[in-house]
């Protein structure tokens, strides 16, 4: 019925059922990829046993152990990548991203950004499906990758990625972090926790033999100080509602409490919850002194980073560590819980940024000399076939590598395919009214006037496929979303819509004049249709067609419109009904109506070639 | 010689204190500049607010058939959850009828009644989400309903539709920003552009009243008359055309409060003519005046001026039968008033306060006066008892309302 449709709900059971097939498929296509590596790394090991039984295997790899810090940011971040990745395979995902992520991240950035932003949010909402267990694998592919690739250009390149799709995550799913938006601040998350991500992923892209000066280590460690002295500033700029805990008579929070009470009321373990209550609560009564101290702690650590003393610096770390450690579990809720977190938020990942600094700066590797070794390239006067048919290790690992590339690729691969399809996916509508009958009846004949006073039957629309729908022309709402589907449908059709005939009876008793119908053709620009008619007659005539069509037309009490079937009929050129689809527009987004489209249309397409 | 064996430069053994320096300087500067960006200011307006005035569009009329009301319930706050209800009440009957099904739309953009003092009632619905023109539909004895023709969307003003007995209507529309007057000669089913906003506005008329936009339509004196504000103090916008030239009709208002601006917020049509409600603000205060002409040629008379306070006030505003009209004022900070202006001596007269939630006020015949008072989907009727200065609960109707049903 007109009106009474309920919009998507984020646990959608087709929605999430198909997210979850699709998961599996695609990971059976990752255990498929996984096993023909195995039989490479058979066929590889036999050729490497076969080259020791000659006596042509090279001593053992002596190149330069890995910098500890690289290291650090490799395995740490691929951890997290890992750890994000699952954290997209939730349920809530494929239709909760957009709307309680993204959206709302991006609602108080300037227009640009929402612009930029709400590309990412057509493509993700179009394609509910492909796009999260794209994510999913992406960021599954990345982290292994760069766990598994420790040296040369694998690893280089699995930095390289990390930052590229780091860069996509902040753009598209983090609004640029927030830092264009006014309540930009050290302790909700700016400057986005994917930027720490990004910065790491093109440390591990450097060249090896730059972990070997304590250079990269200063830069690291320097240019977090001026970032904890710029947060410290940020911080401290009064008109803002940092300074106080309460505003107006405590009518209305704080900036800062009013976020951690908002953090608190996700669903979380109730510990936690109480936690960050209570920190609310603290802050909403000593608001200056929480600000201060976050002030005085962030220009502390900041000039202690800046400092370019080891000694000083390690101090500053460890404060910053602690510091960070905090602001995680009492301001930023650990970023994960809720069913829709994408990642644990800013603090790990700049902890761990900070850290690594501080050990480029004072643990660099030992350079070994050794004739045969080359930083960096793991071998040296070898072709790359001699040395992954030389050393078991460099064959796992290049193995490896190859296999996370492949996961990565089972994401990257639909994504972009999505990415260039306008058209949303069919399962939208499926959700929304799920699958069209197949059937194949006559359709009840009719006889009515067109809104340009030509009769028009069945009978004269033979040859054609028709798509039959019953809008009701003062409809307020589900009628000129139907009205744009069939728009739509016709485009998709492009030269096929020269046998198709859009038609649509009148569904109110009262307002069938010609003159409702062609208001109601200008509203929605279908005059613009060639194959367009909107039927009429007297209501004798309406209601013996609404009744051998199956639709409900009737005045609902209390000033609403009246009430309607959304049921349409795809019928073949020989006049027989073959599809039934429930046409409720369901939220009336240009996903669902896009989505809606291409299913008419793909059913119009299948009577026209079955014909 | 690998980098990491040559000598240490002088440059890179004291590593850039003054670049550093620099670059904090730098960082600051910049943190400013965006932390200023992102402040909220806490400026404030000198000026003080100019009062605002509007006309209700919560309005009753009477037709030979019987009274009817236009009543918003349900959800008040949300305003597609507000279904107007269509009320109708026979001569001689205590009852009132929710007609509003018979509409066959939904309401949520309000109902615009049009009798003329004739026999038959229109009634435009309002354009609300996705509809963009308004349905009209027409009765003459609230049995039977014939939609008349559609007609672009209806103004957010309770004077934008009226009609003559003779069937001639006027519309006022409104397509985006832009306003334009409509006309239908006969039984309401074509409508023609009389005039549109900018037109208008660059008439010599509408220049000496600094037109800023239209608010209203009625019909005095066998011509069409269109009510708009005016930015220009002491003018009151009515315009009329003759010799295909607009020319403004209105009345001169009282030298008490010309130096303040006039908005028409409705135009009335009464047993003896035409009243229209101008509603007055400026820096001095604010006021309200009803001036009235007859039938037979315009002749203005002004009644005195009510003051009003707060910064915003809303007129109920219908006609009284066999009086003139009333106006019903009411505010968030301003006390409520109800007066009647007697048309022949152009005097008010105070009535008691109407109950609280009172949404329209029906003076029907026989000097009956019915306070319409809505909670959600309750209707109650409080009717003033005859000579006293008490309201009687009376009928009490329940609506059904399908909530949701226009999302």
């Amino acid at each position: 019925m007109p009106g009474m449709s309920s919009g998507l709900s984020t646990n959608n059971p087709v929605i999430v059922s198909a997210f979850r097939s699709l998961l599996w498929h695609e990971a059976l296509i990752t255990v498929v990829i996984l096993a023909l590596l195995m039989l490479a790394w058979n066929a590889l090991r036999a050729v490497q046993l076969r080259r020791a039984v000659a006596g042509e295997l090279s001593p053992g790899d002596s190149a330069q152990p890995e910098a500890a810090a690289r290291r650090l940011l490799r395995v740490a971040f691929g951890l997290i990548w890992i750890f994000d990745g699952l954290l997209q395979a939730q349920a809530s995902m494929p239709l909760g991203m957009t709307d309680q992520v993204v959206k709302p991240a991006a609602a108080t950035s300037p227009l640009w950004v929402q612009h930029i932003v709400n590309a990412g949010v057509t493509i993700w909402s179009n394609h509910p499906v492909t796009v999260p267990a794209s994510a999913v694998w992406i960021q599954l592919g990345v982290g292994v990758w760069l766990i598994v690739a420790p040296r040369g250009y694998w690893s280089r390149f699995a930095g390289l990625a990390s930052g590229l799709w780091g860069i996509v995550v902040w753009i598209f799913g983090e609004s640029f972090g927030g830092v264009f938006a006014p309540a930009l601040t050290w302790a909700f998350g700016a400057p986005g926790a994917v930027l720490f991500y990004c910065l790491a992923g093109m440390l591990i892209a450097l060249p090896e033999r730059m972990w070997s000066s304590p250079r990269p280590g200063r830069v690291i460690v320097g240019g977090t100080g001026l970032f904890f002295l710029a947060m410290a500033v940020l911080q401290a700029w009064p008109g803002r509602g940092f300074w106080q805990g309460q505003l107006g008579h405590g009518a209305v929070p704080g900036t800062l409490t009013a976020m951690v009470r908002q953090m608190s009321a996700t669903p979380q373990p109730a510990f936690i919850s109480s936690l960050l209550t209570s920190f609310a609560a603290f802050d909403a009564a000593h608001g200056w002194g929480v600000n201060l101290f976050l002030v005085l702690a962030l220009s502390a650590i900041g000039l202690s980073l800046v400092s370019g003393r080891s000694a000083v610096a390690r101090v500053g770390v460890i404060a910053g560590v602690v510091f960070c450690l905090a602001d995680w579990v009492l301001v930023e809720d650990f970023g994960f819980f809720g069913g829709v977190g994408t990642d644990p938020n800013s603090m790990i990942p700049m902890c761990l940024i900070f850290v690594a600094g501080y050990l480029a700066m004072t643990r660099v590797p030992a350079i070994v000399e050794s004739p045969t070794s080359v930083i960096g390239s793991g071998g040296a006067g070898q072709s790359y076939w001699a040395r992954i048919t030389s050393r078991p290790a460099h064959l796992f690992r290049s193995l490896a590598a190859v296999g996370a590339i492949g996961i990565t690729l089972v994401g990257v691969v639909p994504m972009a395919a999505a990415s260039v399809n306008q058209n949303a996916d069919p399962i939208i509508a499926q959700a929304i009214d799920g699958s069209p009958s197949s059937v194949n009846i006559p359709a009840p004949p009719f006889r009515l006037v067109d809104q340009r006073g030509a009769v028009v039957s069945l009978e004269s629309l033979r040859g054609k496929a028709v798509a039959l729908v019953f809008l009701d022309p003062v409809c307020v709402s589900d009628c000129p979303l139907i009205a744009q589907e069939l728009l739509q449908a016709d485009g998709l059709l492009g030269a096929a819509s020269r046998r198709v005939a859009i038609v649509a009876v009148v569904a109110n008793p009262i307002y069938r004049a010609r003159a409702y119908l062609l208001a109601f053709d200008s509203q929605e620009g279908l005059e613009r249709l060639g194959n367009w008619h909107f039927l009429t007659g007297s209501a004798l005539e309406l209601t013996r067609i609404w009744n051998a069509f199956g639709i409900q037309v009737g005045f609902a009490p209390g000033g609403a419109m009246v009430a309607h079937s959304d049921i349409s009929y795809v019928i073949d050129p020989e006049g027989r009904a073959r599809y039934i689809l429930n046409d409720s527009p369901g939220p009336g987004s240009q996903a669902s109506r896009s989505s809606f489209a291409l299913v008419l249309a793909n059913e119009l397409r299948s009577v026209l070639k079955d014909s | 010689m690998s980098a990491c064996c040559r000598p240490p430069s002088r440059r890179s053994r004291r590593p850039g204190r003054r670049a550093q320096a620099q670059t904090l300087v730098a960082v600051v500067l910049g943190t400013l500049l965006v932390s200023g960006c992102g402040a909220t200011t806490g400026g404030k307006s000198h000026s003080s607010p100019r009062a605002v005035v509007r006309a209700s569009l919560a309005t009753s009329t009477e037709t030979s058939a019987g009274s009817w009301a236009a009543v918003p319930m349900g959800h008040l706050d949300q305003p597609l959850n507000t279904f107007w209800q269509l009320l109708f009440r026979r001569p001689g009957d205590s009852r009132w009828t929710d007609e509003a099904s018979a509409l066959a739309v939904a309401t949520n953009g309000g109902l615009l009644l049009a009798a003329g003092g004739g026999k038959s009632l229109a009634v435009g619905i309002r354009a609300t989400n996705s509809l963009e023109y308004s349905p009209v539909i027409v009765t003459s004895d609230a049995r039977s309903w014939s939609p008349a023709g559609p007609v672009a969307a209806l103004a957010d003003e309770p004077s934008a539709f009226e009609k003559t007995g003779g069937g001639q209507a006027l519309a006022l529309v409104r397509e985006g920003r832009s306003a334009q007057v409509l006309e239908s000669t006969k039984a309401l089913a074509n409508w023609r552009t009389v005039t549109t906003e900018t037109a208008l506005a660059s008439s010599r008329a509408a220049r000496a009243c600094g037109l800023t936009s239209l608010t209203a339509v009625g019909f005095a004196a066998g011509r069409w008359l269109i009510g708009a504000s005016c930015r220009r103090e002491g003018v009151v916008g009515l315009f009329d055309e003759s010799g295909g030239a607009w020319h403004l009709v209105g009345p001169r208002l009282p030298r008490s409060v010309s130096r303040l601006s006039a908005d028409v917020l409705g135009l009335q049509t009464t047993t003896s003519g035409l009243c229209a409600l101008v509603g007055l603000t400026g820096r001095l205060g604010a006021g309200l005046v009803v001036t009235c002409t007859n039938h037979t040629r315009l002749s203005w008379r002004v009644s005195p001026v009510i003051a009003l306070a707060g910064p915003e006030t809303t007129v109920g505003f219908g006609p009284v039968a066999g009086t003139g009209v009333f106006a019903w004022i009411s505010g968030p900070t301003h006390p409520e008033s109800l007066a009647i202006l007697n048309e022949p001596d152009m005097t008010w007269k105070y009535l008691p306060l109407p109950p609280p939630r009172t949404s329209t006020l029906v003076f029907g015949p026989a000097g009956r006066v019915d306070a319409l008072v809505v909670d959600d989907t309750l209707l109650t009727d409080w009717r003033l008892v005859a000579n006293s200065r008490r309201w009687a609960r009376g009928q009490e109707l329940r609506v059904a309302i399908q909530f949701g049903s226009s999302s």
